[in-house]
């Protein structure tokens, strides 16, 4: 029996509002939603990543497994840097998030670890959020307590910090659209995390939008 | 109409009129006019009542430091007349009055003041019986503006914002400050809670146009500076630990993060005290001043000032400016300093004399102001054989002032009562807190300037981490405040509290009463307690008592202030709620199946599933009624589940729960309990062991967090060699229980089902419709069940293929109240429903679960303590007669025995499997033997008779769990 379909974290609160479906690596995401506001991306926009294939690895060797796989790490804790098909993220002193960027391997490589002492790989189905647009400080300052505006994008800083009371991992990622935003959390705090920062975009002018629109910013 | 010819820099916009309403009359102002200029410049000087005597009231500050003019437009209440701008369209009335202001049908009580002393209500209206009708006549004479219900709800946002260094103040020291600190790098907030920052600089002229240009030049500069933001209208309204300043503009509340904070704050002129010093037209020399310069109002045509400071001239020369005739400055200091501004009011014609002050000011028909009597005075004692009538239609108090340091006090600093300046300053700052300006004790210009550079420079070094030593800038020679602003009158009316009617004599009867401290003396007279929270008496009543006790300013000491030490409108403070809740990834299809959600901790969890044309109840029996006799399915990942990998998990494991996790074999699971310090029984779970070196593990649903943190900490203590992996949010779990659930996972499941290779309280890892999942066969609701946990992003493909497998057999799901009822069924307790914070494992009979004899876990040394004890409560199962068909107990209800408290009720349901009611109770130890009968006090007060029974109540041989079932 072949693996089903993955759902994503956010399909319960996109569901009611989505006009078009797409298949991305194996989970239902939206395409197109549909009142996606046009200008969205000109105001703030918040769009779903949470189809992209991710792991933890905690343990005082995780460093040494991954360099073990030739992927390098962060030099200091809260920050991240990009291989060639994945984000490495070092949440800790010895804890690491690995994404892999559309279609990469890096996620298989690192589950596929043998079990080693030290090593222990942490299972993670988050709820993944962009926001993108020049008022994406703006949605921050509304929502969260740190100054956002501080992370350097070039640097690869990140913030673990909280968003309208949800714990939050928040990256800057410098995109030819500016600097844009990925929040991770907790799958099971996505869905409201989703529908209080589009409520908060709503307002400002901006929304959510689909991965149609969320490709023009991410890569 | 008082409306002068153009000024320099006024705030009105003489091309655009406004158009309102005040008490039913018709005016017109200008865009930028304050409804309480547009309504003076209109010739209305009586603008309010006052809130216990109704007396007529008109502008004392112009600047929200008191409220005389407190109007209602429409829905919107207490409206402060002298900030808020006038809008076209505006229909106000005046706040606190019966029948309109000029008509008040209260306004006689002014003339019972007498009978009315502080405190009245006290002595008076303390009968119990008759307290809510005083109440409600106090409350209705009394009320600040009417409540529309139909107000429609105001949304307003709440944000963020960063700022290397707040600068609170835009006067000149504020400008000088945020400046200075911007020059050197530091990223700037100015904030003003006026409508345009310059301050006093920019109205408290005194003639002098040298000083506005300075004014107009800090100001053109710190709005071009790159560094530097201006934020005008914005009360900064607290400060809080870690310089969270919380900013209140129009539409919104702003915490504001600095890294330092700059109080340049300024000071509240203080009112001087006299008879009748309220009358409309009596107000403080600064309220003139703003009226003339920022507003274009002639104050008065004919002016008495009452000075004590050079400020009292400055007023005197911009009055003579603005065309009012200034009948004489009566200063309250014995000789009059030699300095330029007296003498240039000297040259004016201006009659100036020392050591005298306005004993008593006259009202005309209206009840404004129309003349003093000027007397001698030599420590607020007029010599009445020197007085002297004045005909005059305003009066001027320019005698004092008090600092502005309520946030100050709030960050934490010292204050010392400097006595030549007759001012409470800082003394000793909190890291990171800068004092300028007035707050300061600095008043000159000139002087304002250089300490506000100094606390800019200082505040940014603290910011940018570099070494900087500065000199402070000393104050002037003058003291700006009088110490003793208080003339004595045999007929009192000399108000001290504007807002509370509060009089020289109402203070000297507090302390004669015994309220002889400044914080029993505030509580009873309640002086700084109105709207305007002693801006504008705090000071004076200070000086007061300290006279009345012969202490000093510095012994009496100040009243807390605080936060938010001014009013903010409701609706900034409520905004947009942000209240965080989880969701199973299964939401969805409990929301389809028609789930009834209620919240479990930080989630929603189905109650049950309601059907059409049913009951609640109905529903939630039909579902147990499933479980019993066919399959259901319920969704537990809102159990906390935990990993521990690693060649000590074992050992981890076995220090937080009291039973023996190492001899747990790989592929079993075991019931665990885990305790505290003190032997209190924390959470409970299933544990499981997947491999040699790795557990899995639940948690309640409640205390999975708790759980988690709680090992975290103490592996950092104990530091074995083991990782905790919190996957609560990773897995998606379900429990498919019944006689028929090994029917329905058999087809979709490549595990071997059969009772000898999946023992009951096995674990198994394997596929569930092509997904890897860890099962355990657990029986909480006392039926063959297994335990699913599967990866959260195919939770719902899961509950889907259970669902298709399960329709030949009538599957359904079950809810939260479903699972209680069997689980009850079965006497399993709930930890947190049939535990509190004080029961211990043995009071619950589970002396099983604990292994004393093991080397060490948490809570084991009070557990061999408590085992040594009796017990004082114990959990027991009871059941109410079959058919009883009275009022029901309820969860907590007591159980009484002797008339007393002998324990209470934990849970009870309606068992449909058994036919009558049951429920665990505590109890004392001696009556928990079966058969033991016990009353039970429902709501009504009426008693219940419950009987002690065996648990479980249902399958007590648990046979449904064994395949002969």
């Amino acid at each position: 029996m072949s693996l089903p379909a993955r759902t994503s974290p956010l399909s319960d609160a996109q569901a009611a509002h989505a006009a078009r479906w797409i298949d991305l690596e194996g989970m239902r995401s939206v395409a197109v939603f549909e009142r996606e506001p046009a200008a969205a991306l000109d105001i703030v926009a918040i769009g779903d990543l949470s189809y992209r294939r991710r792991v933890g690895v905690k343990g005082p060797s995780a460093a040494a497994a991954l360099a073990g796989l030739g992927l390098a790490t962060p030099a200091k804790p809260n920050s991240w840097c990009r291989t060639e098909d994945a984000i490495v993220a070092r949440l800790g002193i010895t804890e690491y998030l690995i994404e892999d960027s559309a279609g990469g391997e890096t996620v298989a490589k690192v589950l596929a670890l043998p079990a080693a002492a030290g090593v222990y790989p942490v299972p993670r189905f988050d709820a993944e959020l962009v926001v993108a647009g020049p008022q994406a400080v703006d949605l921050f300052r509304q929502t969260c307590a740190v100054d956002i505006s501080t992370l350097d994008a070039a640097g690869g800083a990140l913030a673990l910090t909280s968003m309208v009371g949800v714990g939050v991992t928040v990256a800057a990622v410098m995109t030819p659209a500016g600097v844009t935003y990925r929040i991770w959390c907790d799958g099971t705090y996505g869905g409201y995390l989703w529908e209080t920062l589009c409520e908060v975009a709503e307002d400002m002018g901006g929304g959510a939008i689909g991965y149609e629109a969320v490709a023009r910013v991410v890569r | 109409m008082s409306r002068l010819p153009q000024r320099p820099d006024e705030w009105i916009d003489r091309s655009r009129q406004v158009r309102f309403r005040f008490e039913g009359r018709d005016y017109v102002g200008f865009a930028g006019d304050a409804v309480s200029s547009a309504l003076w410049a209109s010739g209305v000087r009586t603008l309010g009542r006052s809130f216990k005597y109704h007396r007529p009231r008109g502008i004392l500050s112009m600047a929200n430091h008191d409220v005389n003019v407190l109007v209602q437009d429409g829905q919107r209440l207490n409206v402060r007349g002298d900030v808020v701008p006038v809008r076209e369209g505006m229909d106000l009335t005046a706040v606190n009055t019966w029948g309109g202001l000029a008509k008040d049908r209260v306004r006689f009580l002014d003339r019972l003041s007498a009978f009315l002393p502080v405190g009245f209500y006290y002595k008076a209206f303390y009968s119990k019986r008759w307290f809510p009708t005083w109440e409600r006549m106090f409350r209705a004479i009394t009320g600040l503006g009417r409540i529309d219900a139909a107000t429609p709800h105001i949304y307003t946002h709440k944000r963020y914002d960063f700022c290397d260094v707040l600068v609170i103040g835009g006067g000149v020291a504020g400008l000088s400050a945020a400046l200075s600190a911007a020059d050197a790098g530091a990223s700037v907030v100015l904030v003003d809670e006026n409508a345009r920052v310059g301050g006093s600089g920019m109205y408290q002229l005194g003639g002098d146009t040298a000083q506005r240009e300075a004014v107009r030049g800090l100001i053109a500069r710190a709005r071009g500076h790159k560094n530097i933001r201006v934020f005008e209208s914005t009360l900064a309204a607290a400060w809080y630990a870690d310089q969270w300043v919380p900013l209140v503009d129009a539409d919104k509340l702003t915490k504001m993060r600095a890294r330092a904070t700059v109080m340049a704050s300024g000071a509240f002129e203080q009112p001087t005290v006299f008879r009748n010093n309220d009358l409309p037209g009596v107000m403080l020399g600064s309220a003139m001043q703003r009226l003339i310069h920022r507003y274009a109002v002639q104050p008065a045509r004919r002016v008495v000032v009452t000075a004590a400071n050079a400020d009292g001239y400055r007023v005197a020369l911009d009055l003579i400016d603005a065309g009012v005739q200034v009948l004489a400055v009566a200063d309250l200091r014995d000789t009059l300093p030699s300095c330029p501004a007296v003498e240039k009011v000297r040259a004016r014609g201006v009659e100036c004399l020392p050591g005298t002050g306005i004993y008593e000011a006259h009202a005309d028909g209206s009840g404004e102001v129309t003349a003093v009597t000027l007397c001698k005075v030599r420590e607020g004692v007029a010599d009445t054989s020197t007085a002297r009538r004045l005909d005059c239609d305003g009066v001027a108090m320019s005698t004092g002032w008090a600092p502005a340091a309520n946030l100050l006090y709030q960050a934490g600093t010292k204050m010392r009562f400097d006595e030549r300046l007759q001012q409470f300053v800082p003394d000793v700052l909190p890291e990171g807190v800068f004092a300028c300006g007035r707050v300061n004790g600095v008043f000159a210009l000139d002087s304002k300037q250089a300490d506000g550079a100094r606390a800019g420079a200082l505040a940014a070094a603290h910011v940018l981490g570099t070494a900087l030593e500065v000199d402070p800038v000393l104050p002037g020679g003058e003291a700006p405040s009088h110490p003793w602003p208080v003339v004595k009158h045999p007929s009192g009316k000399n108000f001290v509290d504007f807002d509370e009617d509060l009089q020289v004599k109402d203070f000297e009867n507090a302390v004669q009463e015994g309220y002889d401290n400044i914080e029993l003396l505030k509580r009873f007279t309640t002086v700084g307690m109105g709207p305007s929270q002693g801006k504008h008496s705090n000071m004076t009543a200070l000086r007061i008592l300290a006279r009345l006790v012969g202490k000093s300013p510095q012994q009496v000491g100040t009243t807390t202030a605080r936060p938010f030490f001014h009013p903010v409108p409701m609706s900034h403070l409520a905004g947009r709620g942000f209240n965080p809740h989880r969701r199973s990834p299964l939401h969805g299809r409990h929301a389809a199946l028609g789930a009834v959600f209620m919240p479990a901790g930080a989630w929603e969890r189905p109650e049950y599933y309601a059907v059409p044309s049913k009951s609640r109840i109905d529903s939630i029996h039909d579902e147990v009624r499933r479980v019993r006799t066919k399959v259901a399915v319920i969704d537990v990942g809102t159990l906390g589940k935990i990993e521990i990998r690693g060649p000590q998990a074992a050992e981890f494991l076995n220090r937080v729960y009291t039973a023996r996790i190492d001899l747990l074999k790989v592929g079993g699971t075991r019931y665990g309990i885990s305790c505290d310090e003190t032997g209190v029984l924390t959470d409970e779970g299933v544990i499981a062991r997947l491999a040699d070196n790795v557990y899995y593990f639940t948690t309640t649903t409640s205390g999975a967090a708790l759980v988690y943190r709680e090992m975290s900490r103490l592996n950092s203590e104990w530091r074995l060699e083991c990782g905790i992996i919190n996957l609560t949010g990773a897995y998606s779990s379900v429990n498919l229980a019944g006689p028929d659930c090994r029917k329905v996972l058999g087809p979709i499941c490549d595990a071997d089902l059969s009772p000898e290779a999946f023992p009951y309280l096995a674990v198994r890892e394997g596929k569930v419709a092509g997904i890897p999942a860890r099962m355990m066969r657990v029986g909480f609701v006392g039926e063959w069940g297994y335990e699913i946990h599967v990866p959260a992003e195919y939770g719902p493909a899961l509950w889907d293929a259970l669902m298709q497998a399960g329709e030949p057999y009538g599957i359904g799901p079950f809810g939260v109240e479903a699972q209680r009822l069997l689980r009850l069924e079965k006497g399993h307790l709930i930890v947190s429903q049939d535990t509190d914070g004080l029961t211990h494992p043995f009071e619950v009979s589970m002396d099983w679960a604990v292994k004393l004899d093991k080397p060490f876990f948490v809570g084991q040394r009070s557990l061999k303590i408590l085992k040594q004890m009796p017990l004082k409560r114990k959990l027991a199962g009871f059941k109410l007669p079959a058919g009883y068909s009275g009022q029901v107990p309820q969860e907590c209800h007591l159980v009484i025995v002797n008339g007393e408290i002998a324990g209470r009720v934990t849970s009870i349901y309606w068992s449909p499997n058994l036919g009558h009611h049951i429920g665990l109770a505590f109890l004392p130890p001696d009556m928990t033997a079966p058969g033991t009968a016990f009353q039970i006090r429902v709501t009504d007060g009426s008693m219940v008779s419950a009987e002690v029974c065996e648990t479980p109540f249902f399958d007590p041989q648990d046979l449904r769990q064994k395949e002969q079932a």
